[in-house]
């Protein structure tokens, strides 16, 4: 466990130590710079502004569809689950790349216009383009919280609130949402933190109109080669982000005491929507659907087969269509000619390594944590949580700093990818895992040392077998996001070791427009959902497998 | 079943994590390892430089290419936190080449064909030489339904016909890009003015000037700054994929800036004296008539004189950046930069 502490601790101590070398001469100058620049605190107003924005997005957009899901006779509800699984699939960098195919200067709906005659002025690159495409990709983190709270609301306080002749409009805002307060607040505090840690998308829509958020300050301040600033203002957001991590603990602690009573899995609907109402649900969720999941897929996949982006076609400037400006050229090139089986194949080694592991370290600290209690085993926990609040960026950075000194030399191999990838995900696992073991009967355990089973027994085939569900799931959460990992992998690759990330936010250049985006987009899309179904399916066969032997 | 499954996922995180740790291997030709090279430019330019060189000297280079920012970044962090991972660093600006031999960490050589480069190109005092020229131009779409008119010079972009849809790189992120912002800077008599036009005209800033070309034909901009060498290209690729270029470049009246390209050799403690002589060969090949016909071809111009520079029309000024001034200058030209341009 000395390990754990070591890669998590080890560059965050390397960080601090460069925050005060300046050429090799120890000052606090980069302290001063930093917050007596103007531009710090205009990043910073930036960010929360983006923030406040997304979150009430999220919670709107989650929070509402939660409702219709588990609270409601909507006929439909499957159709939910597949949509928001889809938006959860798809990064917020492809978001971005599909919002400026559609609704950039010359984009579908610009073409569209110009053969109406109409003038097209939107801009894309803004405040709310940005928030647009982060809420896309993260109300589904709020759609589960909330969607998971609902189940476990006490069906006999909502039929004591209708017996006393309350409204529709009143069982929802005077005593369902009440009751998902705790939830709105978890699932809102890891929107912040994600939206303080997102790169990508600020780079590509906020950027071009000058406007910065710390993690582009953060990147822009590397490239002013003072790397003492640099540290500062990673310090400092990390700093944020660690202070927004304890006060959601806070208020989660003290929504804990004030628990209201709850049963396990009630998923009866609350509010009969009638007949009529259905149908105009479907009619808006449809709508909705096809607009935030669909029409941005479509729209990358059409792109992907230009073989040049802004080639005229049938809805072009006044060109009528050209069936030879559309190829499967891109993914001939990207196959054929060998430039995503690298990447690809490094994504799929590296994620999946790092996955193994980070399940792995964290099934014994959650188990050390729970059932080995004591200040070694707590502190054990805090420490390989606190990377949860640490932005990839400043994970990179301090990576690249910390391991390429002996005995740890890492650097300029896949191994730092691996290395900084189990430190960003571990703590996502612990997370998975805490909350099935949360469940757990410590009596087995009693029960089973009583019986003589070593400690190594009783965590292979007791424990694990217990959590597999929390294995299951961060393993598959993890592996998810390392494929479309980039401020990581964008620091950290080399030759040999870059990764799908990488591809898709460096391909863009010279000779490839945002059709090739568009092409490595779709295959990373495709082969998410791949990898999910898969996983589900081996899941449900294991299932299956244990029900037919027991 | 699952004692099974266990199994294979230990062997697979095993399996990769040891293929890692053989990353660095040693190519077959007496040297202790391949040589660590940053590139930034074209990734065809790069491959057939590295095609070509290990085609007689063997298979010694372990080429990662990079933007000209990161470039500069990675061997910036690198020096500050050690030493400099690469053996040779080709690309970005001279101002971090400067900035690392000031603080002698650059290796001193010789070109073996030192008379043929052009007196202009020959750095004096400083452990570093420049392969390459390349010259910057406005690019704008041919397409007449977005744009109607043609900006003649650099000033010409502060027009409001160019409002929202002109574009260049970010000079707090790009190397090259802060050379142009310098230069407008010098254009204007030391002055920002341009700068502030440009900023009035509602400018779309870029994280590369080699994104500028390509955003002009994806239509995300009508007209920006870039390199000239990305419309030679662009020229060509056009060509071979059989589609008509909507891109035109317009030499500005004031002239063309020029962007210079070096190469230096890091010092490194433990490299072997054979291994930086096949890195001083490679920087030799850089600046052989085979390895600037190749730079060439892709829009670059030679530093050499027996490679005729057909890429600058007649009567066109070359603008040179001053770099010691821009260098000297930096902190306070981008916190002015700044002041402008973010917000």
């Amino acid at each position: 466990m000395a390990s754990v502490v070591l890669i998590v601790l080890y560059p965050i101590l390397h960080l601090l130590f460069q925050s005060f070398n300046d050429n090799g001469i120890l000052n606090f100058s980069a302290y001063g710079d930093v917050f007596t620049d103007k531009h710090t605190y205009r990043a910073l107003s930036n960010t929360i502004v983006l923030q406040a924005i997304v979150l009430l997005i999220t919670w709107i957009l989650g929070g509402t569809l939660a409702i219709i899901r588990v609270k409601t006779n909507y006929k439909h509800k499957k159709m939910i689950d597949v949509f928001v699984f889809l938006s959860l699939v798809i990064p917020p960098f492809i978001f971005a790349t599909a919002m400026k195919l559609f609704l950039g200067n010359a984009g579908f709906l610009s073409r569209v216009y110009y053969h109406l005659n109409w003038d097209y002025h939107f801009n894309v690159y803004s405040f709310s383009s940005a928030a647009v495409c982060l809420s896309l990709h993260m109300y589904p983190f709020v759609y589960y919280g909330i969607k998971n709270r609902l189940l476990l609301i006490d069906e006999d306080v909502i039929n004591s609130a209708r017996t006393v002749g309350s409204s529709k409009l009143y069982l929802i805002f005077k005593v369902i949402i009440p009751m998902l307060m705790p939830a709105f607040i978890s699932t809102g505090f890891l929107v912040i933190a994600r939206t303080l840690a997102n790169y990508s998308v600020s780079a590509e829509l906020l950027l071009p109109i000058g406007t910065e958020v710390l993690t582009t300050r953060i990147y822009g301040s590397l490239s002013s080669l003072a790397l003492n600033r640099t540290a500062v203002l990673s310090l400092f957001m990390v700093f944020l982000s660690v202070v927004v991590f304890i006060v959601s603990l806070w208020i989660e602690k003290r929504n804990k005491n004030r628990e209201m009573s709850v049963s396990s899995n009630q998923e009866k609907p609350t509010i009969n929507l009638g007949n009529f109402n259905n149908k105009l649900l479907f009619t808006i969720l449809s709508i909705l659907f096809f607009l935030i999941t669909i029409l941005p897929f479509i729209t990358i996949l059409f792109a992907s087969f230009f073989k040049r982006w802004g080639l005229k076609f049938f809805t072009g400037f006044g060109e009528p269509l050209l069936w030879n400006h559309l190829s499967f050229g891109n993914y001939l090139i990207l196959f054929k000619e060998g430039l995503i089986w690298t990447p690809l194949l490094n994504s799929f080694m590296y994620g999946g390594t790092a996955a193994i592991i980070s399940a792995f370290i964290a099934s014994v600290i959650v188990y050390l944590y729970n059932y080995r209690k004591g200040p070694i085993s707590s502190l054990l926990l805090s420490i390989s949580q606190l990377p949860i609040t640490i932005p990839n960026i400043i994970l990179a950075i301090a990576s690249m700093i910390a391991w390429r000194t002996s005995p740890f030399n890492f650097y300029g191999t896949s191994t730092i990818i691996i290395i900084t990838y189990i430190v960003l995900f571990t703590p996502i696992c612990i997370k998975q895992i805490q909350s099935v073991s949360q469940n757990l009967d410590v009596a087995i355990f009693q029960a089973a040392k009583t019986m003589g089973a070593s400690e190594w027994k009783i965590y292979f085939s007791i424990y694990l077998n217990q959590i597999r569900n929390g294995l299951f799931s961060g393993f598959l959460i993890v592996f998810l996001i390392s494929f479309k990992e980039i401020p990581i992998s964008l620091l950290l690759y080399t030759t040999n070791s870059k990764t799908l990330g990488v591809l898709l936010f460096a391909i863009q250049s010279n000779n490839y427009g945002l059709e090739m985006t568009s092409a490595v987009a779709v295959i990373v899309i495709l082969i998410s959902l791949i990898i999910n179904l898969g996983l589900i399916f081996i899941k449900k066969g294991l299932k299956k497998y244990e029900q037919t032997t027991n | 079943m699952k004692k099974i499954l266990i199994l294979c996922l230990t062997f697979f995180a095993l399996a990769t994590l040891s293929a890692c740790g053989k990353e660095k291997d040693t190519p077959e030709t007496g040297v202790e390892r391949k040589l660590v090279v940053y590139m930034s430019g074209p990734e065809n330019m790069i491959n057939s430089l590295e095609s070509t060189f290990e085609s007689t000297a063997g298979d010694v280079l372990d080429i990662t290419i990079y933007s000209c920012g990161q470039l500069r970044d990675k061997v910036w962090i690198e020096s500050q936190s050690g030493e400099i991972e690469a053996d040779i660093f080709f690309g970005s600006d001279p101002i971090i080449y400067n900035k690392l031999d000031n603080l002698n960490l650059l290796e001193p050589f010789t070109l073996t064909e030192s008379n043929i480069v052009k007196d202009k190109y020959i750095i004096e005092n400083h452990n570093y030489v420049i392969v390459v020229e390349r010259y910057l131009t406005i690019m704008k779409t041919t397409d007449t339904n977005r744009l109607t008119t043609s900006p003649t010079s650099y000033a010409d972009l502060g027009n409001s016909e160019y409002d929202s849809v002109f574009a260049m790189a970010d000079a707090s992120l790009s190397a090259t890009a802060f050379a142009v912002a310098s230069s407008f800077y010098e254009m204007s008599g030391f002055n920002m003015n341009l700068l502030n036009s440009l900023n009035d005209n509602n400018v779309i800033l870029t994280k590369s000037n080699g994104s500028i070309p390509s955003g002009i034909i994806d239509g995300t901009f009508d007209l920006g700054i870039a390199p000239y060498d990305a419309f030679v290209r662009l020229s060509k690729n056009a060509t071979k994929n059989d589609y008509e270029l909507e891109l035109e470049a317009i030499w500005p009246t004031e002239g063309t800036i020029s962007l210079i390209r070096p190469v230096a050799i890091a010092k490194q403690e433990d490299r072997s004296d054979a291994l930086t002589d096949v890195a001083k060969d490679f920087v030799d090949f850089l600046l052989s008539k085979q390895g600037q016909t190749i730079q060439f071809n892709s829009g670059f111009i030679s530093v050499r004189s027996d490679i005729n520079n057909s890429y600058l029309p007649a009567g066109v000024t070359v603008i040179n950046i001053d770099w010691d001034y821009a260098a000297i200058n930096e902190a306070t030209f981008k916190s002015n930069y700044e002041d402008i341009f973010k917000n």
